[in-house]
């Protein structure tokens, strides 16, 4: 017994930090925006030429299908702290000096992760049922429920397994992993459809996707077998309708969806076994040269130093952000960057100016400005990372002075990565284009600065920026392609879009900022 | 130079209050604000640092109120936090260099400054390591360098020496009482031995209200003819303990040496002792909170 009390503790603490933080709060109540998304149709399932009867078994199978597909991936990045939380708040330290095994301190980090993601399940759960009550076709809550019963909450025991497993790797517990993660659920989504291999179907999708399918096809000959999940797909005119009677859950079901739960298990008990322990803090950023050098020498006796006399000086004070912060702010930035990383970045800026100018802009921007993703998430987080707010905010206007700076050593990184494109569209006299691209560059940061300073995690700019990157630029999707990467979308108008939003998230940003100065 | 706290209250919820109307004039030398842990140090500070609110009452520096016109002190306030952290890879002048540019401090004098307080507090040797393999004590000694690098009017130290060795403890307590000529010093301490060291007045704060502001000779003064030291054998030290305010206990080979502080003679064997600064603290401490309680 004592072990599963002490997996409860763990669990329980864990859940009580977790909610009480004022992080959860928002997560409710983004849950809560996607629950009125998927009401009002903004998300939805779609199934082309064929509209299934909201009934209960579709309203349920349809709501639990746009919470697997967006939970799923934004769960992820909410829930991969929970060991990163006890590594910052020193809690581990204490925990790891205590007889908890690491694969019971895992478990209860599992549970809790689950419980998290549980919660928000259920609300959208709940908003399913509150949806239904309005619609007035019939309220059978067992057909609404089940579908996130056995399919949603699987799929989200298995995110809450992968993201302590991302949390355990060295390699995957930071900004790498966060996006990392974000092509891994594209193909985890992708490659049961594609392989029809049932056991890596974690999230459920085409176990739902084949009954739905079949079922139409029974009632509507000429379906077209479109199936899409997400926003702005309208169904055609000629679309004809279709009572689903709902998903059997029957003995073969269920166990397919057993599979997520045991790889979920699977990745914890992995990721206790690749876990440090809390190694890692004790021994603070030191690197195994470094520590041995330190080892080796002994530190000097101290000097003497007469009279202990500090200069009297009349400090000379700058009103704004000067050059000289600047270049500490992307020195800030840049410091600590491995070798490889200035090799790529040389690689990729010199295939830009060698290869063909359209390929360039179209294809190898695309990577130049996704390469210094992990430099402008830090962006506003920073302060709060590494405790260096009471100090920086306790300097003269720093709201005027290193804020500023901040965004502008983002924007360089920008613009020096970009540098060869724009060289050649200026050599072109492509004023529009490049006007387009440093709109992009002033976007950016400022996007990174508004979301780290007002998130307080790199991980929100690694999520939604990759995101964006790979709906936008990477499709070549003129709306919201802010690297216009292709001339339809400076005809489109997008960069004035981008620049107008950049401001608007800049100044977003200072009053996160300001709040942070004058909010304690 | 003054700074004038006036009335000041910082209310966290309903029911917890970090200050109740806290008053004190603050003239240039070292005050040592002493406090159990809890009793409203830190919040003091923050608010005197400028990045923390007074729900009530008004702090003015040379007669401008710091919480509606902040950047005034900000321009002459070295600040040392309790809590603080480092950029990891950077090194220390790096570093420096970064908070004297937040600051807003010109480059050559800035440049000069840092190299002086890397001598200063010892970590010349180290101005190209990274502050990633620092230890706790550097780490502090960093924190100490960049509260002074605008050669500040005010500063604020929130346990300075915690993380320190004996001899950086030392060191650093020489350069408080040195710097304290013309400018304001607040140390914030829960150790009595580092504001005895340096302090020119002392503050006590107790559950977030101020109970004494003295010289430490008046608060020495009025505990004299108040402590005692008897030997008692160990068996009845928990009894002494429960009956008597001790102050300290020394091992010896016939029992136990006690440290009372005390109206009246404890025992028939006590006999009457010069007070310490850390008697008149706790007699101090303990009168508050017999006064809170009541």
């Amino acid at each position: 017994m004592k072990p599963l009390r002490t997996l409860a503790a763990l669990m329980k603490a864990d859940i009580f930090e977790r909610t009480r933080r004022y992080s959860f709060l928002v997560t409710i109540a983004a849950t809560l925006y996607l629950g009125y998304l998927v009401n009002d149709g903004t998300i939805s399932v779609h199934m082309g030429n064929c509209q299934p009867v909201p009934n209960s078994a579709w309203t349920g199978m349809a709501v639990a299908l746009c919470t697997m597909t967006f939970v799923g991936l934004v769960g992820f990045y909410v829930v991969k702290n929970a060991i990163e939380r006890d590594r910052e708040t020193g809690v581990g330290q204490i925990l790891a000096g205590t007889p908890v095994s690491t694969t019971l301190y895992m478990m209860g980090k599992l549970l809790s992760n689950f419980a998290v993601l549980a919660t928000v399940t259920g609300i959208l759960a709940v908003a399913a049922v509150l949806m239904q009550m309005f619609k007035g076709e019939g309220l059978d809550i067992p057909a609404i429920v089940s579908p996130f019963f056995f399919l949603a909450l699987p799929g989200m025991f298995f995110v809450g397994g992968t993201a302590l497993f991302f949390e355990s790797v060295k390699l995957l517990r930071g900004g790498f992993g966060n996006i990392l993660f974000f092509f891994a659920y594209s193909a985890l989504i992708v490659v049961p459809m594609e392989t029809g291999i049932m056991s890596t179907d974690v999230f459920g999708l085409k176990l739902a996707m084949d009954k739905i399918q079949a079922d139409v096809r029974v009632v509507v000959p000429d379906y077209n077998g479109s199936f899409s999940i997400g926003t702005g797909v309208k169904e055609t005119p000629e679309s004809k309708t279709m009572v689903w009677s709902g998903l059997q859950w029957t003995a073969e079901n269920i166990g397919y969806r057993a599979f997520p739960i045991a790889y979920g298990f699977v990745l914890s008990l992995v990721a206790a076994g690749l876990f440090d322990r809390f190694a890692s803090n004790a021994a603070g950023r030191r690197t195994g040269r470094f520590r041995k050098f330190l080892e080796r020498i002994t530190w000097p006796p101290l000097q003497k130093i007469p009279g202990w006399i500090l200069v009297p000086f009349e400090a000379l004070f700058q009103r704004f952000a000067s050059g000289r912060i600047l270049v500490a702010e992307l020195r800030l930035m840049l410091q600590g960057l491995p070798f490889l990383w200035y090799a790529v970045a040389l690689g990729l800026w010199i295939a830009s100016v060698a290869v063909d100018p359209t390929f360039a802009r179209a294809d190898i921007f695309l990577f130049l400005w996704i390469w210094p993703v992990l430099l402008w998430s830090g962006m506003g987080t920073r302060e709060k990372r590494f405790r260096t707010g009471s100090i920086l905010f306790s300097a003269p206007r720093p709201l005027a002075r290193q804020l500023p700076a901040t965004w502008g050593a983002g924007f360089l990184v920008a613009i020096l990565l970009a540098s060869g494109i724009l060289l050649r569209l200026a050599l072109d006299g492509e004023t529009a284009a490049f006007l387009s691209i440093i709109a992009g560059a002033v976007f950016i940061p400022s996007l990174a600065l508004a979301l780290g300073v007002w998130s307080g995690t790199s991980k929100t700019f690694e999520a939604i920026y990759v995101a964006f990157w790979y709906i936008g630029p990477a499709h070549h999707t003129p709306s919201i392609d802010f690297m216009a990467t292709t001339d339809k979308v400076v005809a489109a108008g997008t960069p004035a879009a981008f620049a107008i939003a950049a401001v608007v998230l800049f100044i977003l940003a200072l009053g996160g900022r300001w709040r942070q100065i004058t909010a304690a | 130079m003054n700074l004038l706290i006036e009335h000041v209250s910082k209310r966290y919820t309903k029911e917890v209050w970090g200050l109740r109307d806290f008053s004190l004039p603050l003239a240039p030398g070292v005050i040592g604000l002493l406090g159990p842990n809890g009793a409203g140090k830190t919040t003091l500070m923050r608010i005197l640092a400028t990045i923390s609110k007074p729900t009530e009452g008004n702090v003015t520096w040379d007669g401008t109120d710091i919480v509606r016109s902040p950047d005034g002190l900000r321009e002459v306030l070295g600040y040392l936090p309790q809590d603080f952290g480092v950029y990891p890879n950077l090194t220390p002048v790096e570093f420096l260099g970064y908070i004297a540019a937040a600051k807003g401090l010109d480059a050559p004098a800035a440049r000069r400054r840092i190299d002086e307080l890397l001598l200063l507090v010892n970590l010349d040797g180290e101005r190209r390591q990274r502050l990633g393999g620092f230890s706790g004590g550097m780490r502090q000694r960093v924190g100490i360098a960049q509260a002074l690098l605008n050669d500040p009017r005010l500063l604020i130290v929130d346990e300075p020496t915690a993380g320190l060795d004996p001899e950086e403890r030392v060191r650093f307590r020489n350069l408080l009482s040195d710097l304290s000529g013309e400018r304001v010093v607040i140390l914030s301490t829960h150790i009595v031995s580092d504001v005895e060291a340096v302090a020119t007045d002392i503050a006590v704060i107790v559950r977030g209200r101020l109970v004494a502001h003295e010289q430490p000779e008046a608060l020495l003064a009025a505990v004299r003819g108040l402590v005692w030291e008897w030997v008692v054998p160990s068996s009845d030290l928990v009894s002494v303990r429960s009956r008597f305010l001790v102050s300290g206990t020394l091992r010896r080979s016939e029992g136990v040496l006690c440290r009372v502080i005390s109206a009246e003679s404890p025992d028939p064997g006590a006999r009457s002792t010069d007070p310490s600064l850390e008697d008149a603290y706790l007699h101090l401490v303990s009168g508050a909170r017999k006064v809170g309680t009541t």
